[in-house]
C-alpha cells in the first residue's frame, strides 16, 4: 500500500499573543493508503493539532506533510480549500451542522463548493444519507435529530464528495457508548467497503481498540504505536 | 461556487434575518426615494419650464421691443427701419421681420354672417420666407397686397352677428388695452366648430370714434391665403397678420382722424421685431448685441438657460440630501454586515472546512450586501413613485400657476433611466458597504472559527 500521509519533522507552537506555547516537537509519522488509524493520547498532547495540519486547517510552524500526493506546507489558502474540498472529509466532535439547513442540505455543502448540478447533487447527498442509515430523517434539521443521527449526518456529508481522507477529531466524544458502536461500525464500513482512509483522534481506548493502528501521542511527540489485528 | 448557489445561500440568510435585513434596507430606502423623488421634482420642473417656454415660439428666433421712456411712453430708441437695418448687419442673423399693430382700437373680422374681434398685426411680407413658418393649411404672405394670414384660433373664434350693443364704445376701449380677446378654456375644445377660412376673402372692419363724437369705419377686404399651425398661435386669441402697408394705413387714417398727422413710410417705429438666427449657438450672441443697442431682447434659448441654471442648483441641493441619507445607510449597511460576521463566525468556519475558497466567502457577503441596497432601492423606488404621484395630483387639483388644463403637465417626472439609475446606485451602495466586511469574513481562518462555541 502506498503512503498517504508523510510528516517529516512536524512542528506547531500556538502565539498567544506575546506566548508562543509550543505544542507539536516534531513529529515524523506515515500512514498508508486504506488505513483505518486512532491518533491516542491524553489531552493536550497535540493530536487534535495533528489532525488540523494533516487536513490543512492550520500551517505547522515547521516540517513538512505530505498529504494526498501533495506538499500542503506550500499551499495558499485558497489552494488548501481546494484541496481540502476534493480530498478531505472532516468529522467533528460537535457534529458542526449548519442549524437553519436540513440533514440533506447540510450534506449538499461541499457539493455546492464543487460546482455540482443541483439535481444531482441532491441525488448524491440522498444516497450518502441513505447508507449512514438516515434516508427517513433528510429533510429535518439538526436540533430535531439525536447526537448519534447529527453525527451520521456529518460522517454523510464528510462522505459525500468522495474523499481519499476521513479525518474525524472525537467522534464519538458526545455520544452514549451503544451510538458510539453504531457510528464506529460506520466508519469501519466505510473504510473497508470504499477503501477510504480513516485518521481518528480519540482518548477512548474502546474506539481506539478498533482501529488498524494506534499512534499514541504525549507531549507533542510520538510516544509509541501498535497495529492491532483491527477492528471486530 | 456557481452564482445562483450564491444567490440561493445570500437569499437563505437575509430571510433568517428578516427584521435586521429590513431595518437596514430602510436606510437606503428613505435615501433612495429621497434622491428618486427630489430629482423627479426637479427634472419635473424643468420639463415643465421648458414646455412652457418652447410654446412661446421658436428656439432659433429672437423678439425685440423698444424700451419706453416711463414719463413720455414713447420709445427710446426708435425700433425703425434703421434699427431693423442695424441687426440684419449683426453676424449670425438671416432675417428680421417687422411687425408693428393697428393699435388704435378693436378690427372686427366678418366672413358671411360670422364675425369676431381681431387683432391686426402688420409684417413684412417678403421677409416670411426666411422663417420657417408652420402652416396649418394654405401658405404665408407671398408679397401680394391684399393677403392676409390667420392664426389657428381665428375659426373658432367666430360667432353669428348680433346686433351691435349701444355701450360698445366702452367695450372697445377694453379690447384696446387688451388686444388678445381671451375666451374660456372651455371653448377651446375640440368639438368647437371651426369655420373654413383659406381661401376666402374676408372683411376687416376698423371702427373710431371720430372727432364729434361720431362713429367712422374703414373697410378692407382681404384674402386669407393660409393659416399659421397650433404651435404658432396662442390658444384663445384671434389674431389676422397683414402686410405692414396696410397697418400703415390704417395707423394714418386713425392718426388723421386723431391729430391730422400722417406717418411717413419708412420713419415709423414697429411694434416688434422678430430676428431669426438658424444657428442656435448664435442666438446668445446676438441677444447681447441687440441689447447693447438699447433694445429689449428675448429668446427662449436665453430663457432656458437661465432656467436650466436655476434647476441645476435645485438639482445639486436635493441630490446632496439624497446623497447623505445614503452615506448614513451604507454605514448602516457595513455596520449590520460586520455584526453580522460575529454571529456567523462558525457558519464562516465550516464553510471554509468543507472546501469555501476565500473568493467563495468574498462573494457571498457582497452580493449579500448589495441585495439590502437593492431592496432598500426597490422599495424607495415604489415609495418615490408614491410620492411624485402625490405632488402631480396636488399640483393638478391646486394649478398654482393657472395654466389653461392641457398645458399643464407633471411636475414629478420619473425616466426610466432615473429608476434605473437609483436602483442601481442604491445596489452598488450596498456592494460597495459590504466590501470591508466581506473582506474581514473571508480572512476568518477556518479552525479558529470552528472553535468559537
Amino acid at each position: 500500500m502506498p503512503e498517504l500521509i508523510i510528516t517529516e519533522g512536524l512542528k506547531h507552537s500556538f502565539n498567544l499573543g506575546k506566548i508562543e506555547v509550543p505544542v507539536l516537537f516534531g513529529i515524523d509519522m506515515t500512514v498508508l493508503d486504506g488505513q483505518f488509524i486512532a491518533l491516542c493520547g491524553t489531552s493536550g498532547s497535540g493530536k487534535s493539532t495533528l489532525l488540523n495540519l494533516i487536513g490543512g486547517l492550520i500551517r505547522p510552524t515547521g516540517g513538512k506533510i505530505m498529504c494526498c500526493g501533495s506538499e500542503i506546507t506550500e499551499m495558499s489558502e485558497d489552494q488548501l480549500s481546494l484541496f481540502r474540498r476534493e480530498q478531505i472529509g472532516f468529522i467533528f466532535q460537535s457534529y458542526n451542522l449548519l442549524p437553519d439547513l436540513t440533514a440533506l442540505e447540510n450534506v449538499e455543502i461541499p457539493l455546492i463548493f464543487a460546482e455540482v448540478a443541483a439535481a444531482r447533487r441532491r441525488d448524491m447527498a440522498r444516497r450518502v444519507l441513505e447508507m449512514v442509515g438516515l434516508s427517513g430523517r433528510a429533510d429535518h434539521k439538526p436540533n430535531e435529530l439525536s447526537g448519534g443521527q447529527q453525527q451520521r449526518v456529518s460522517i454523510a456529508r464528510a462522505l459525500v464528495n468522495s474523499p481519499r481522507l476521513v479525518l474525524a477529531d472525537e467522534p464519538t466524544g458526545n455520544l452514549d457508548s451503544r451510538t458510539e458502536q453504531e457510528i464506529m461500525d460506520l466508519m469501519q464500513e466505510m473504510n473497508r467497503e470504499k477503501g477510504q482512509t480513516f485518521v481518528v483522534v480519540t482518548h477512548d481506548h474502546a474506539v481506539a481498540g478498533r482501529a488498524d493502528r494506534v499512534i499514541y501521542l504525549r507531549d507533542g511527540l510520538i510516544d509509541g504505536e501498535e497495529e492491532s489485528s483491527g477492528g471486530l | 461556487m456557481k452564482f445562483s448557489d450564491t444567490l440561493i445561500i445570500v437569499t437563505r440568510n437575509l430571510r433568517r434575518r428578516k427584521g435586521r435585513t429590513i431595518l437596514t434596507a430602510i436606510g437606503v430606502t428613505i435615501g433612495t426615494a429621497a434622491i428618486v423623488a427630489m430629482m423627479s421634482l426637479a427634472i419635473g420642473l424643468k420639463e415643465n419650464a421648458v414646455r412652457s417656454i418652447s410654446m412661446f415660439g421658436s428656439l432659433t428666433e429672437i423678439e425685440v421691443y423698444p424700451n419706453y421712456d416711463m414719463t413720455t411712453h414713447s420709445q427710446v430708441n426708435k425700433l425703425d427701419e434703421g434699427a431693423a437695418e442695424q441687426i440684419r448687419s449683426i453676424p449670425g442673423v438671416k432675417a428680421v421681420m417687422p411687425k408693428s399693430q393697428y393699435n388704435s382700437g378693436q378690427v372686427e373680422l366678418q366672413v358671411d354672417r360670422k364675425t369676431c374681434s381681431t387683432e391686426v398685426i402688420g409684417v413684412d411680407a417678403l421677409a416670411g420666407i426666411n422663417f420657417d413658418y408652420d402652416m396649418a393649411e394654405g401658405k404665408y404672405l407671398t408679397g401680394g397686397s391684399n393677403e392676409a394670414v390667420i392664426g389657428y384660433y381665428v375659426p373658432e373664434m367666430l360667432r353669428e352677428k348680433r346686433r351691435p350693443r349701444r355701450d360698445s364704445g366702452e367695450e372697445q376701449q377694453n379690447s384696446a388695452a387688451a388686444p388678445a380677446s381671451v375666451v374660456q378654456p372651455a371653448r377651446l375644445s375640440d368639438d368647437v366648430p371651426r369655420t373654413q377660412l383659406v381661401n376666402r376673402t374676408v372683411t376687416l372692419t376698423a371702427a373710431k370714434t371720430g372727432p364729434g363724437g361720431k362713429n367712422v369705419s374703414k373697410t378692407i377686404k382681404v384674402k386669407v391665403v393660409g393659416m399659421l399651425s397650433e404651435t404658432r398661435s396662442s390658444p384663445g386669441s384671434s389674431v389676422i397678420y397683414v402686410p405692414l402697408d396696410m397697418v400703415r394705413e390704417l395707423n394714418n387714417w386713425a392718426g388723421a382722424l386723431q391729430s391730422g398727422v400722417s406717418l411717413r413710410e419708412g420713419r415709423e417705429s414697429y411694434m416688434n421685431l422678430t430676428v431669426r438666427v438658424p444657428e442656435r449657438e448664435k442666438v446668445e450672441y446676438v441677444v447681447e448685441c441687440i441689447r447693447q443697442m438699447g433694445f429689449r431682447a428675448f429668446s427662449p434659448i436665453t430663457e432656458l438657460k437661465e432656467v436650466n441654471k436655476a434647476f441645476f442648483i435645485i438639482q445639486m441641493i436635493l441630490g446632496g440630501i439624497g446623497a447623505i441619507s445614503l452615506l448614513v445607510a451604507t454605514i448602516g449597511i457595513i455596520n449590520t454586515m460586520v455584526m453580522s460576521i460575529l454571529e456567523r463566525t462558525r457558519e464562516i468556519g465550516i464553510l471554509k472546512v468543507l472546501g469555501a475558497t476565500i473568493p467563495n466567502i468574498r462573494k457571498m457577503f457582497l452580493i449579500e450586501a448589495g441585495t439590502i441596497g437593492f431592496l432598500g432601492g426597490m422599495a424607495g423606488l415604489v415609495i418615490s413613485y408614491a410620492i411624485a404621484g402625490i405632488i402631480n395630483f396636488i399640483y393638478r387639483s391646486a394649478n398654482f400657476l393657472g395654466i389653461p388644463e392641457e398645458a399643464v403637465g407633471d411636475i414629478a417626472v420619473i425616466p426610466v433611466w432615473l429608476a434605473l439609475f437609483a436602483l442601481t446606485f442604491a445596489t452598488l451602495v450596498g456592494v460597495l458597504a459590504g466590501i470591508y466586511p466581506a473582506v474581514r469574513a473571508a480572512r476568518l481562518s477556518p479552525l479558529n472559527a470552528i472553535r468559537q462555541e
